[in-house]
């Protein structure tokens, strides 16, 4: 006996019965948010609030449009590189309009220090096949005296067991600095309100390229770590224009460049107009217990300018239990001061002003230094809505001042700063 | 000299992953390594603000990913 | 719509596994997507069509369609369910009035747990008048379903759940996606890191060979009974039934899976299979569909 054949029959009954599917129905949210906010806060020294907020649009074909925000208000004052000394200092400030008053043994901060940024980047992930991914992103960052362009691309090849994964990175950024009260002259003097400050032009530029070359490879079931290696060149203006440089007398004080106003003697800062990082960063995964994470990371980096630091930083992620979490983190920071680092210069040694090849900074950041981070942070995660709320601790521990002599403090001043974390996913 | 050393490491690190082919997780071992919590950059927004702040107060920067720059502050 | 429902993720390298138990089943979507963000859009979407199918048809609910039609009140029914009854309809007269949504309330008398005991002639000789879906008006808009009988519609719920799940994610998503619903499986198109999906199916005993289904896209549905049976006088008898006899299918396959364009009939053809017992195997190649059978 042959069954009667109702395929047909079946098949179009069941198509019927399924009915058209109307793709006006979908009603699928296709976007993420992530959003962070950051209080961060120098005690008499700078505050700042900075929020990114980050949206994900995932197509239809896999590919992944996002764009984030980033929006920061800085307030406050920070070192101006001056030295600090026994006795009260008048400096002008950047804009040349107006000056200020450091008391002895205090650090001379130039307390002008305002500004709001806003930035943008767009990017644009494609998975080519199960192997490839491509990014092409850009940044368009605008405060009020500073423009960064830049474009950056990265490409990933995942090996086929998925266990390692090679990344090259390129970046092209083009920065323009318009500083307040114009860029100053290296090694020009500074001088009284109203007068005629040593400046150069409105405007300088950067341009800087940066190469990542990454490996990411699962150890085990629950290990991996990654390897990067980077470097960054870059061409054109490095000075921070409102760096200063005491210029000291035979009696380890401030020379005084006019009795009158008691106004300090101190030259614009100069830097190299080039400079090339390269750094090597090691991290470390692990699931311990199979619901705590340990995250471990330590960074070499070097530059030509003869800094050499280190960096280690440690989380540990401590899950109280299936929606959330503990997790504490401690970074120690070290590095070594730049060759042209020097905390002031001895009157009568200082180079010309315009000198372009002579190169000194008292910033503070480019001097010895070693950094120590603690914090911990709560958060809820495998939950609708993920948050978390983080509060760190900074200090800055600052090198003695070299050669320190006369009314000179050989301590420099810590820096400390505490901050405030919030992330939330919408 | 310090270039040198450098890529020295970094071809010896690359090599010291080439040759250690046993290492790595078949895909049914997976389960762990792909919580997001384990993923290399898990908490993509706190790395931009740590790299952002760093960038500023410290000489270093980059290292993890294209960290800081993009502002005037350094 | 489904938090109540526990859902799990987990990845394999290849794509993100979602699951949730639904319809008495587990369930397992497959998604080939590199956002794990899509990937719980779409399981989500998918949990939820199951759980919305499985409240809307359960016979278990004093608050849905099914109770209302219980009722025995002639129920003027919403167009999905209207598309569905017509199906039943139509299969009923295609397989000889073998497929019978009426034929559910024979679990009356059939349970199949260790402890079951096989019903007598008499008690099945006064429950079949209550069987048979030609004794239930139905003009494509109203259904009237007499007093004592029953319709249920478990015997294809879970595959056309498969069906609508995966085309409500085609509505919004392009990824390649597998809804596996308790064996009972559907894929809208093929996989990308790989050239087909493939599919076992368990084998049973040590005389029958391990199958995998490899396809592009498509559907599975298996209807067995491998752990739901019980024994009558030394036989090992089937939960399938007859409903024209209302006893068990005799020498019915261990397992019986199909391949076809979507799960719903392909559901049936595995179901008809089932009850024709030894000649399963025939009726399928009849029906030129592919098929695997395990005895």
């Amino acid at each position: 006996m042959k069954y009667k054949n109702i395929k047909k029959a079946i098949s179009t009954a069941s198509i019927a019965a399924l009915g058209v599917t109307n793709a006006s129905d979908s009603i699928i949210d296709r976007m993420d948010f992530n959003g962070t906010l950051l209080f961060y806060s120098e005690p008499d020294r700078v505050s700042a609030v900075e929020a990114i907020f980050d949206s994900k649009y995932y197509m239809k074909n896999n590919d992944v449009l996002g764009l984030k925000i980033t929006v920061d208000v800085l307030t406050g004052a920070s070192a101006s590189g001056a030295v600090t000394t026994d006795v009260d200092q008048t400096f002008t400030t950047p804009s040349g309009n107006g000056l200020y008053t450091t008391r002895a043994n205090e650090t001379p901060l130039d307390d002008t220090f305002k500004d709001t940024r806003i930035s943008l980047s767009p990017s644009w992930t494609r998975r080519w096949n199960s192997n490839y991914k491509s990014v092409i992103g850009a940044t368009i960052s605008k405060e009020y005296d500073y423009l960064s362009l830049s474009a950056n691309t990265m490409l990933s090849y995942n090996t086929d067991d998925n266990n390692r994964i090679y990344s090259l990175g390129l970046t092209f950024a083009h920065d323009t600095i318009s500083p307040e009260g114009d860029i100053p002259i290296a090694f020009g003097v500074m001088q009284d309100v109203g007068a005629l400050q040593p400046r150069l032009g409105t405007d300088d530029t950067r341009i800087t390229a940066d190469l990542l070359l990454g490996i990411t490879q699962v150890i085990d079931s629950k290990s991996l770590f990654q390897i990067n290696y980077s470097a960054s060149a870059s061409d054109g203006y490095h000075n921070d224009p409102f760096k200063v440089l005491s210029v000291i007398g035979a009696d380890g004080r401030p020379v005084i460049e006019n009795t009158t106003t008691g106004l300090s003697s101190a030259v614009f800062e100069n830097r190299p107009d080039s400079r090339l990082k390269q750094s090597l960063y090691f991290q470390y995964k692990r699931d311990m217990f199979d619901s705590h994470v340990l995250d471990a990371s330590y960074r070499f980096m070097f530059d030509d300018w003869g800094v050499t630091s280190h960096t280690l930083d440690v989380k540990y992620k401590y899950r109280l239990n299936d929606v959330s979490y503990l997790q504490p983190h401690a970074r120690i920071y070290q590095q070594s001061e730049a060759d042209f680092y020097m905390p002031f210069i001895v009157s009568g040694k200082e180079p010309g002003a315009g000198s372009s090849s002579s190169h000194a900074s008292a910033d503070y950041r480019l001097g010895e230094m070693t950094g120590y981070t603690i914090g911990l942070e709560y958060g809820r995660d495998n939950v609708d809505r993920p948050w978390s709320i983080a509060l760190e601790y900074y200090l800055q521990d600052l090198g003695d001042i070299k050669g320190a002599f006369g009314g000179i403090n050989s301590k420099a001043e810590d820096v400390s700063a505490v901050m405030l974390r919030f992330n939330m996913d919408f | 000299m310090q270039t040198y050393l450098l890529l020295t490491l970094g071809l010896a690190a690359t090599m010291c992953c080439s040759s250690c082919s046993n290492l790595g997780a078949k895909p049914e071992e997976k389960t762990i390594l792909a919580r997001p919590d384990m993923q290399v950059d898990a908490q993509p927004l706190t790395s931009a603000l740590d790299d952002h702040i760093y960038f500023s107060k410290e000489a270093s920067s980059g290292g993890r990913g294209f960290g800081g720059g993009g502002c005037g502050c350094n | 719509m489904n938090r109540t429902r526990e859902l799990k993720y987990r990845r394999t390298t290849e794509e993100f596994v979602g699951s949730f138990h639904a319809m008495a089943s587990p369930c397992e979507v497959l998604i080939q997507s590199s956002s794990e963000s899509d990937a719980r859009k779409i399981t989500d979407l998918v949990c939820g069509e199951a759980a919305r199918i499985e409240m809307k048809y359960s016979r278990y609910r004093d608050d849905n369609l099914v109770s209302k039609i219980h009722q025995h009140q002639p129920v003027r029914v919403d167009t999905e369910t209207a598309r569905l009854l017509d199906f039943a309809d139509t299969a009923y007269s295609l397989s000889d009035k073998r497929f019978d949504i009426s034929s559910g309330i024979l679990r009356k008398l059939w349970s199949f747990t260790e402890s079951a005991k096989v019903p007598s002639r008499a008690q099945l000789k006064l429950l079949l008048p209550y069987i048979g879906w030609d004794k239930i008006s139905w003009d494509g808009a109203i259904i009237s379903v007499p007093e004592g009988m029953e319709i249920d519609f478990g015997g294809f719920a879970k595959e056309y759940a498969v069906d609508s799940a995966l085309n409500l994610v085609g509505s919004s998503f392009e990824h390649p996606v597998l809804v596996n619903f308790g064996g009972d499986l559907a894929a809208n198109k093929p996989p990308i890191s790989r050239d087909t999906w493939s599919v076992g199916v368990r084998k049973v005993s040590n005389s029958s060979k391990t199958a995998s289904f490899k396809f592009k896209s498509g559907a599975i549905a298996t209807s067995g009974n491998r752990y739901r049976y019980i024994y009558h006088k030394g036989k090992k008898l089937s939960h399938i039934l007859n409903p024209q006899t209302g006893w068990p299918v005799s020498n019915a396959p261990v397992s019986v899976s199909v391949a076809m364009n979507n799960c719903l009939q392909a559901g049936l053809f595995s179901t008809l299979a089932s009850l024709l017992g030894k000649d399963a195997e025939q009726f399928l190649t009849d029906q030129e569909v592919e098929h695997w059978v395990q005895r």
